[in-house]
Parts: C-alpha cells; structure tokens; sequence
C-alpha cells in the first residue's frame, strides 16, 4: 500500500500549449512516482480524479477553453478532449455511493430476495463515476451523467463564476460556491430528473460571507443530520454549516484571507491556507483552561475570533520561507510577492499536511513538527488541484495489462438530454456477485448424505426381510400353482383317453 | 473426531504389514510426510490400500486426501500412479456406488496442482465417459461427475499450458454431453452451462444455436411459470449469456434482444386494450406505440383468449411474467462488455404495466361478464407482481442511475396500493400481503439510493400501508348479517331454537376468546416493514402525525419483544429501527430515549449518553532522547534542523500540565491519554521512544510564554538533580579526606 498525491498545475496564459503544464502522480510517503499527465493544466478546484490505479480517469477542467480534458491513468498524454459550452472554472465527480448490493433469487420457499453484501459485487474493468458537475465562469451549473454523457443539468446557479464545487459522497447533495459571495446546497435528484429541473431551487442557500467563496467541501456522516458543509472566504472567515437545519454552525475569523482549507479526517482541526502564505491550524476541540474538560469549539452560530499566532505555534510557515528558494518559480515569486497555498489535503492518518502553493511548490509537512517532510519536484505554475489518497501498489502497476482492456467514455454532449424520460439510456458494464467457494465441509456433509442414501438399503433390515417374505410367499404359490396345473393336465389327459375309450 | 481417530488406529494396525512389506518404495518425501501428516486423518499410504476395492464408506478418504492435499505430491511416482489408477478404475466400474466414489476421490485429488497436471487428461476424458454411461442415469453419480467436471474446468482455467492441452480440446465434447442432459437435470446443466459461456465464449460459439433452441423449447413449456423461481432465474440468465457469443458486437445483440423483448412486452400489455379502455389515457398510449415500435418480431407464438373462457385471460399474465423474467434475465446478466442499457425505456414498460389498473382505467362498455371481469382484474394483479419483481432488481445492478426516475417510480408504486375512499382497503390489502409487501421491500430498497428524500409525500401513502401491514389482524371475518336474519327468521321454534343452539356452538369462542382467533402478522411482513419504516426515518422528513405513529408501533413493538424473550433481547431489526428513531427524532415529538434505553443495549445508545469528542492530534513529547540531547550537547554545537525539531517538539506541551504530569505521571487527568509507542523517525531511522498524549492545541496559542520556558524548566530539574548527586559524594570526600587528615 501507499498514500499517492496527485497534483495539477494551473498553467500560465502565455504558455499557449500548456508545453509547461502537467499533471504528476507521486508517493507521498517515499520516493514512488507512479504517474504523470503531460500538459495537464485547470483553473483552482478544476480537476476530478475517479482514483488512483489503472482504470480510472482524471477530468480538468481548461483555465481557458470551453474544454474537458481527460487523462487515463497510466496514459502520458491526453486520452479525451470534450467540448463544452462554456470555459469552466471547477469540476467535481459523484461516484456510485456503496450500500446497494446486488439482489438475487434464492429460490427459498418464501420467495423473497436475498441481498448481498455490497463488497461482493466485482468491479467491473469499465465503470464510470455517476455524474461530472462542472461550474462555469458565468456563474451556470452543468451536470452530464457520465454513463452516456448526457448533458442532463444547466441551471443558472450564481450571478458571478462558481468558484468551487462539491458533492456528499453519497451524491445526495451537491453544494457550490461562487464569487457572489454565496453558498447554494442542491438537491441532486431534482438536478438530474429532467421533469423537476425547471423549478428546482436550492434546497439551502448561505450568504454568510462578504467576500468571494475560495473553496467549499461537504463532509458526509454516516447519519444525514450529521452531514456538515465547511467554507472558506477571502473575507478572512471559514464558515461551518449544517446542511439539514440549513443553519451556520461556526465562523472562524482568520487575520487575513482564506485561499483554501483542508479538515483533518477525523473533523478535530482545520487547516486554512491564508493569503500571506501561512497555514494556520484551528482546532475544533480545546480543553477549557478553567474546568480542565475538553470542549467543542463555537456551535449555535458562534463566532470565534482565531488569534494571532506571533510565536508559530500553530503555524506552519514553508511556503513562507521556501518562496523565494526555489529556482524555478523565482519569475512567479517576484511576480507575487507572497506566495500562498492553493490547496491541501490531510493525509489518511491525519498526520500530514499536503499543500500546493501559488508559486507551484507541493510539500507534504508533518503536523505535529510542522516540518517540511517532503517537498515534490516544484512546477512552473501554480498548483491548482490536489488529491491524495491511499491505493495498492499492486494495482498500480498493473498497467500493461489495462491497455488493452481500456475504453474511451462517451462524449459529453452539449445540448440538454430530453425531457422525455423513455429516451434515458445508460452506458455501462454490468456487474456481477464475486465468487465464493463453497466449503469442504459443507461438500463433506452433502457427500455423507448421498452416502447414506447408498447404503441405506442394508439399515433398512424390515423392509428387506418383508421383500423376502413375500418372494418365498410368490416361490410357495408357484410351486402350488404348478403342482395344481400338472394336476389338472394329468386329469384332462385321464379324461380325453376316456372319452377316445368311449368314441370307439 | 472420534470416527477418524477410531479409522486411524484401525487402519495403522491393520496396513502396517503391507506399509512394511512396501517400505522399500517409499521414497524419502513419503517419510516426511508421515511426520506432516495429521493425527486426526487416514495417512495416505491406507487410502491408497482401501481403494483397492470400492470401499465401504469414502468420508474419511475424502477427508484425508484433503487434509494431505500438499503431501499428495511428495509421495512416490509409483504411490501417485496407484491412487489416481485406482480412482479412474472406481470411476469406470459399472457400479452405482463405486462410479459415484470414483468421481467424488477424483474431486478431491484435482486440487491438487501434480495430480492435476499429471492426470488432468485422463480424468477428463474418464469423466466424461463415465458421464454417458447408463448407471450416470441416478441423478446423485451425475451430480457427483458434474461437479467433479466443473471443478476440473474451473482448477485448468487460466493455465496456458494445461488449457491448450487439455481443456479446449475436451470443451466440444463437454458442452454437447450438458447440453443433451439439460433437460434431464436443468438446473445444474443450467448453471454448468452459463459458467462455461461466460468463461468460454469462443469454443462455446458453435453450440449457441443448439442451446438456444433447447432453452427456447424448455422456457415455451406451458409449465415453465410453475418451475422453482430459482431454476426460471438461470435458464433466463443462460439464455441472456448467449449473446456473449456472438462474434460481431456481442453488446448489440443484447440491445437487440432486449428491445424485442420490451416490444413484445408492450404488445402483450395491449391485449388489455380489448377489456378496458386504455386509449382514454394519452400518455399511455403514447409509450405503448413507442414501445411496439422497437422491434417487429415475436419471440412467442400468439396468445389464443376466448372471453367465453375467461380462465384464458390468464395467459396473458403468464406470459407477461414470462416475459418479465427474461428481461431480468438480460439486465443483471454480468457482462465482459459495456451494453447500452434503455433504462427509460425499462422504467417505461414497468410503469405502464403498473398504469393498467381497473381503479384507473374503466372496463369497456362491451365488457359486461362479471367473470370475466374478475379475471381481468386477477390478471393484472399478477402482472403487477411480477413488475414489481423486475422494479426491486434493479436497484442492485445500477444503483443511483436511477435516481432520474425516482420519483416516478415512487408514485407508481403509490398507485398499486389497494384504497377506498381514500383509504387503505384493508381487505384486498391482507388478501395480496404478497403484494403489499413487494410494495414496501421495493420502495426501501428506492429509498436506500439516496441520504435524503426531501418530499415525504411521496411515500407518505407506503408508509400508512406499511403501518396497516403490521397492526393487529382481527378474525378472518365477522358473521354476516344476512346469515343472523337468515337464522331469526326461520319459522319453526324448534328449528330456531336449534339453529341458536348449532349456531351458539360454532360462534361461542369467536365471540367468547376472540383474541384466539387474532391472525398473527407473518414475520416476513414484520422484517420487510421494519426495515422499511428504519429506512423512511433516516432518509425522510416524516410528518409528525405518521412520525407518531411510527414511533408507538416501534415502542410497542420493542417492549413486545423484550417481555416475550427469556433474557429481554430485542432482535437486531428492532434494535435498529428503534436507534435509527431515537437518532431521528420528529418534530415537537417527546424523546424515546428513556423508553429505548431500557429496552436495548445499543452501542449508539451508549454514545448517545456518554458524547465523546474525536481524540485530538497527537502530541509527541520525545522525553529520553531530547533531554539527553539537551543534557550532553552545547546549543550552538547542534545542527540548526536539529535543534528547531526539538523546540518544536517541546513547544507543543501545555506548560503547567506537563510539568505536573513529568514529576507525577500516575495523577494524570482523566482526558489525557497516554500510551507508549515506537516511532521510526524518517531522518535518522533510530528507534525514539515517544510518550503519546492527548492535550489541547488552543491551550498552547493562549500561552506561548508557559511552553517555551518548559524545556528550560525541565533542564534546570535535571541539572539540579545532577548538582545534588554531585554535591552527596563532594561532602562524603571532606569528611574522608578530614578522617584522614
């Protein structure tokens, strides 16, 4: 196993074919490099990843074309190009949640189906993500099923250019966030179903910031109550809302703008990326000085002002102090003379923090030493997507024999699909239940009861002696019935000579 | 255990003369093995012996052949050569019972990978020809040589070599011998069949047709509807494998194949437009052309009705489910392809079969025989059931693609529900429970696709089914009024005296202990409501009238169960749906939790009562080696790295907590976790020991003076410590120098 990141750079605008842009897939606890995708470039939170591993795809969006660019993992260049309608600015996927599993006939006597254990449905070698949703510059919400490309969703969602987007894991909801400083939660099901899509609303919307929204996140819980979406600003705050009371939770008021953020796995601290460069740890939990008890921080709509930090203790400082290191993007430093995070992700363990930076730095830093642990080869432009996640080695490598099997997705159309819900079609594998062996002591038993069906014949002594009984019963009347005949013939015989006697 | 051990003491005494007059074969791996070998199973060199002869019972061989599945191959060539010899021979006796263990020690031997390689021809073609033999007619030696075959296949498949050499040559022979005994013992040829298919597309190809005219032949049987759901499920499936086959575009043949099947479906369903008037309704008409548009060509012959006969409209049904069955048969059907799925097109034919309700759609004027009526109205119940078959499989197959049509299929569903005058007719309700309860199993697994169903009126109608499946069922039926008048007005005294009398008889215990004759609820009804209502109150915002009831029938429901269990424990179900309501509370409604607190034991319950905070992020305080390092080494002698690292390490402790906790580690506060862990540091690679705690991030922003003054307190300790230890031994020297003096 390894933890692997995945990195994007933004591109530059004089870079017209992206020559200096890529996309790099590396490991984030050794020296692995697993991927690259060469002249990947998208505007910041303009990529998707389906996984990490052969079969799986990643989607940018381009910083300036009304393009979708697709890169096939273990594929250098660019696998598919799409056309959209409109240049993009964020991208996101909804994956086919797990939790259905596949139903069968069990031929019982009730005649009821039995379910399976979703995590004994194989994996087909061709799957596609549910839906790709994409933002665009002018403020539109695009959403294409991605089983047949069809364009299923365009609603006008912000005034200005979403600029992040996000679905629950279950794909249930989707959130955006726009430059027009506003937050909408969307009900996907009224998204995608053609006849509810006219007068679909949101189903909440926040307008807590007075800023433009920098990036947004729904984290997902095993209960949907629990189901929480957090936002950064550039006016310096990062909100925590609670999706089904449609209410704010919390507001963090950092010292400068919010680029980015990324939560610890576990929800106890937030990691906010400021506009002078900084990542400033805020936790969620703190041991109240007085009572000595630990204790949720904000809640009912609180603000809490995040102190200055003047002796670093909850800071960490790299992009601060390596901006003007790096050879490579000294023209971007002195360009932009602080260099900030763009992006970052927490490690599974949630002891690392990785985070790309505007002067196209990755560095993975250890959170409790806040010290740079590793820093990735640095890029030419800013980074602009990040994802990290942890995935087989085995799987990675098996490259050469995906190539074969590898099959392009269906182009994403650009004109609205019909409302007519008969013309709905989907492109897709199907799959089937993994196999399980049937164990040899259950095979044994059976085994032993065809046995004794065998041999059951010598148990069964009654019904062997009655048989015999009535053979010598049947032997007896034969010899009666033969006796009796030979009788008879002898005095049919008797009698014929008689009556000849008589005749003559 | 007791039998072998006995068979092992037996077997070892009674083979040890011919295991001596044989030791000299026995090569040095056989010597190992008898050290290997497990005490509680034959040893092999007895297996090898008792089947010399059909032996008497073949348990204990089978299992000792598999216990020594490895040891098989350290035997000698001449032991091997005895044991695979003798187990063909079983095979070819013309024995019932010494076919049957012949192939079953033969099932065993192939797993293992010599005897495998080695012998895997002649088993096959010894199977094979024992297969046809006419004692292979007992249905138990077929089962035994089938199994065996496949299991061959399945041990071959995926090795090059051995593929080449011994498989495809025998797979002909293989699918023609299934093939002609399909309708000898359909379900096992059946599943034997679609697993060579599916593995096998290529060599399989030149049966296709031969397959498919038999399965067309097994399926056209009038009595197939009356097959064992499990057998109809795989010779749909079989026959939907087919098209895997095909050399040109195998996915074009499945669209083909199930568009003809959506289109005769469609036509079969317009044979209701005789009885009722189904071109009153647009929309319906509208999907059933489009739908018959797809494909031309009948895959059955015609249907022959006579209203004259009403029992004939039944056929229709039949054939609808028959029809039904193959389409399920297509969509789950595991593909090695991407097919293009007409999902709408499916939903479509679904809902139209589900829009053909007398309750909707009027019966045609012409149509005036009450029978025939009534057969109409049977028939389409049916049809209704066998859709809903179809409508809670997909799910399964392809999860949230269908939320585009939730909606819709949620109100079909709601269409099926049996009501008058705007309520549950609980009458036809507990006369189709059968249906009533495909309704709700089929809606919860919709409602599972999503977290959140915003409109709860869209199952609001399911939800009152669901809580009417489960009330308490009064007697079958109350006396009728007609009878009682009947009775009174009988003109004779006597006879009604006697009428009374016989009638008092028959009903005194109805009207006496009516509670006896209360009809319990099936506990299938039970599970798939309870699952149901567990899944609409995590998923739904339910109105608070129906959250109400819920909530008293899941009450009462626990409380029922735990009174009636000898160590009051609810079932798993309940438990579940009385946690998912207590984590779910309605709107303005009182808590449950006291009442689900005493009767369960959940775990969530416990967390409920006792909230605990996610641990925080770990701190390390590398106590040994950062003061060792303090101690031994000068500031500015160390690397600047270095020294940050420890700074930094040390800043993370919350100042007057830590000093209290270095000194009295055992006083500890109860929040703070402490546990001793190896870190492998990525620097250096040395093993640090680290103490691992759980403290608070905020207490360290608030008092940064506090930490950073903690190493040094820390340090000036340990120097004062050190100075004492100095100062003991300086005093005890001038008192000895001042002796000596």
């Amino acid at each position: 196993m390894d933890e692997i990141a995945i990195y994007v750079t933004r591109g530059n605008a004089a870079d017209k074919h992206a020559q200096e842009s890529l996309g790099s897939a590396a490991s984030i606890q050794s020296e692995g490099h697993y991927a690259s995708f060469r002249n990947a470039e998208c505007p910041i939170n303009g990529g998707a990843l389906t996984g990490f591993g052969p079969g799986e795809r990643l989607f940018v969006a381009s910083p300036n074309k009304a393009l979708i660019t697709t890169y096939a993992w273990g594929k250098e260049s660019a696998d598919q190009r799409f056309p959209v309608p409109e240049p993009l600015s964020c991208l996101t996927l909804a994956k086919y949640p797990p939790g259905t599993g596949i139903y069968h006939d069990s031929g019982n006597i009730d005649e009821k189906d039995d379910e399976l254990d979703a995590s004994s449905i194989e994996k087909p070698s061709y799957s596609t993500p549910w839906l790709l949703a994409a933002g665009s510059k002018s403020g539109r919400l695009y959403i294409w099923e991605l089983a047949l490309g069809d364009l299923v969703c365009v609603k006008d969602a912000h005034y200005q250019e979403i600029s992040s987007i996000s679905f629950s894991k279950c794909g249930t909801f989707l959130v955006t966030g726009g430059l027009d400083t506003r937050i909408h939660v969307w009900d996907t099901l009224s998204l995608v179903t053609p006849a509810l899509l006219t007068g679909c609303k949101p189903f909440a919307t926040f307008s807590n910031h007075s800023l433009q929204v920098t990036q947004i996140e729904i984290y997902s819980a095993a209960l949907v109550s629990d189901f929480k979406v957090y936002s950064s600003s550039k006016d310096g705050t990062v909100c925590i809302y609670d999706i089904l009371s449609k209410s704010l939770l919390t507001t963090f008021v950092l010292p400068c703008a919010v680029e980015c953020f990324a939560r610890d796995p576990a929800g106890r601290t937030i990691y906010a990326g400021l506009a002078d460069g900084t990542v400033r740890l805020v936790p969620l939990y703190v041991v109240n000085p007085h009572s000595n008890i630990l204790e949720a921080v904000g809640g009912s709509g609180k603000v809490v002002t995040v102190e200055a930090d003047p002796n670093l203790t909850s800071t960490f400082v790299h992009h601060v102090s390596t901006s003007n290191e790096g050879a490579l993007n000294k023209d971007l430093a002195d360009k932009s003379p602080l260099c900030h995070p763009t992006v970052m992700r927490v490690s599974m363990d949630g002891m690392q923090l990785i985070s790309g930076d505007s002067c196209g730095q990755t560095f993975v830093a250890d959170i409790v030493t806040k010290q740079v642990v590793k820093a990735f080869t640095a890029c030419k432009s800013p980074i602009a997507y990040l994802s990290v996640d942890v995935c087989d080695k085995k799987a990675l490598m098996a490259q050469t024999f995906f190539e074969k099997k590898h099959r392009l997705l269906p182009p994403l159309k650009r004109i609205l699909v019909s409302v007519d819900p008969l013309q709905h079609s989907l492109t897709m594998q199907l799959s089937g239940a993994t196999e399980t062996e049937e164990s040899f002591e259950l095979w044994l038993q059976q085994k032993a009861n065809e046995e004794f069906e065998f041999t059951k014949a010598s148990f069964a002594p009654s019904t062997a002696a009655s048989t015999d009984i009535k053979n010598d019963e049947a032997v007896q009347l034969q010899l009666k019935l033969d006796k009796v005949s030979a009788a008879y013939n002898e005095l049919k015989d008797q009698y014929e000579e008689l009556l000849a006697a008589h005749e003559q | 255990m007791l039998i072998s051990s006995q068979y092992s003491s037996q077997y070892s005494s009674q083979y040890s003369s011919q295991s001596s007059s044989h030791s000299s074969l026995y090569s040095a791996g056989a010597s190992r093995l008898k050290s290997t070998k497990s005490t509680m199973s034959l040893p092999l060199t007895a297996v090898i012996a008792e089947l010399k002869l059909t032996p008497s019972s073949i348990i204990p061989i089978l299992q000792a052949l598999h216990a020594e599945n490895a040891a098989i191959s350290l035997i000698s060539k001449v032991d091997l050569k005895h044991l695979t010899s003798r187990s063909v021979g079983l095979l070819k006796k013309h024995e019932p019972y010494s076919m049957w263990c012949g192939a079953n020690i033969i099932n065993v031997l192939i797993e293992n990978s010599v005897v495998l390689s080695s012998e895997g021809s002649l088993f096959f073609s010894s199977l094979l020809k024992a297969g046809s033999a006419p004692e292979a007619r007992d249905p138990k030696i077929f089962r035994s040589i089938v199994e065996c075959l496949n299991k061959l296949c399945k041990n071959i498949r995926g090795k090059p070599t051995l593929t080449r050499e011994v498989l495809t040559p025998n797979l002909g022979p293989l699918l023609a011998a299934y093939l002609d005994r399909m309708l000898e013992s359909p379900e096992l040829m059946v599943s034997s069949l679609a697993t060579l298919i599916r593995e096998h597309p290529t060599t399989s190809r030149p049966y296709g047709n031969k397959i498919k005219a038999k399965l067309l032949e097994v399926i056209s049987n009038e009595s197939f509807m009356s097959f064992p759901k499990s057998l109809r499920a795989s010779v749909c499936s079989l026959l939907a494998s087919l098209t895997i086959i095909e050399k040109d575009g195998p996915e074009k043949f499945w669209a083909q194949d199930v568009n003809r099947i959506l289109s005769n479906l469609a036509r079969t369903l317009n044979i209701y437009s005789s009885f009722l008037s189904l071109s009153e309704d647009d929309d319906l008409s509208r999907v059933l052309k489009t739908l018959e548009a797809l494909d031309d060509t009948e895959i059955f012959s015609g249907l022959q009705i006579d209203i004259n006969k009403p029992m004939s409209i039944l056929s229709i049904s039949t054939r609808i489910a028959l029809l039904f069955e193959l389409l399920k048969g297509y969509l789950l059907l595991p593909t090695s392809f991407a097919v293009v799925v007409p999902m709408g097109s499916v939903i479509g034919i679904l809902d139209l079969a589900f829009s053909i309700n007398t309750r909707f759609v009027q019966f045609k004027r012409e149509l005036r025989d009450v029978s025939a009526k009534e057969f109409v109205n049977i028939s389409l119940e049916r049809v209704h059931q066998s859709a809903l078959h179809v409508l809670g499989s997909l799910p399964g197959q392809y999860s949230v693609s269908l939320i585009p049509h939730m909606s819709n299929i949620l109100a079909s569903l709601e269409l099926l529900i049996f009501l008058q005058k705007n309520r549950i007719d609980g009458e036809k309700v507990l006369a189709n429970e059968d249906l009533s309860c495909s309704i709700v199993s089929t809606t919860s697994k919709y409602l599972k696709l999503c977290s959140y169903l915003k409109d709860f009126s869209q199952i609001s109608r399911i939800v009152d089914l669901a809580l009417f499946l489960v009330e308490p069922r009064a007697a079958p039926s109350e006396p009728s009024s007609s009878a009682k008048n009947a009775a009174s007005s009988t003109h004779s005294k006597s006879a009604r005296k006697n009428a009374k009398k016989g009638g008092a008889v028959a009903l005194a215990d109805l009207l006496a202990h009516e509670h006896l004759f209360q009809r319990n609820v099936p506990s299938l009804t039970r599970q798939v409501v309870l699952q149901f209502l567990q899944n609409v109150i995590e998923k739904t915002p339910v109105a608070p009238t129906q959250y109400n009831k819920l909530s008293k029938f899941i009450v009462s429901d626990a409380v029922l169960h735990k009174s009636k269990s000898k160590y009051g424990i609810v079932p798993t179900e309940v438990n579940d749906v009385l946690v998912a309501s207590l984590l779910h509370p309605g709107a303005n409604s009182a808590s449950i939790y006291p009442i689900a607190n005493s009767v369960t034991n959940s775990t969530k319950l416990s967390l409920v009562q006792n909230p605990r905070f996610p641990p925080l992020p770990i701190v390390q305080r590398n106590a040994g080696p950062v003061n060792e390092d303090l101690d031994s080494q000068d500031d500015y002698l160390e690397p600047a790295s270095k020294k940050q690292k420890i700074v930094s390490v040390v800043t993370q402790f919350d100042a007057p907590k830590v000093s209290q906790e270095t000194q009295t580690t055992f006083e500890a506060p109860e929040h703070l976790i402490f546990k001793e862990v190896t870190v492998n540091t990525s620097d250096t690679k040395d093993e640090v020991v680290v103490e691992e705690m759980v403290v608070d991030a905020q207490v360290e922003v608030e008092q940064p003076q506090v930490e950073i003054a903690q190493p040094q307190v820390e340090i000036d300790d340990d120097e004062s410590e050190g100075g004492s230890e100095i100062e003991i031994p300086e005093l005890d020297m001038d008192s000895d120098s001042g002796d000596e003096k």
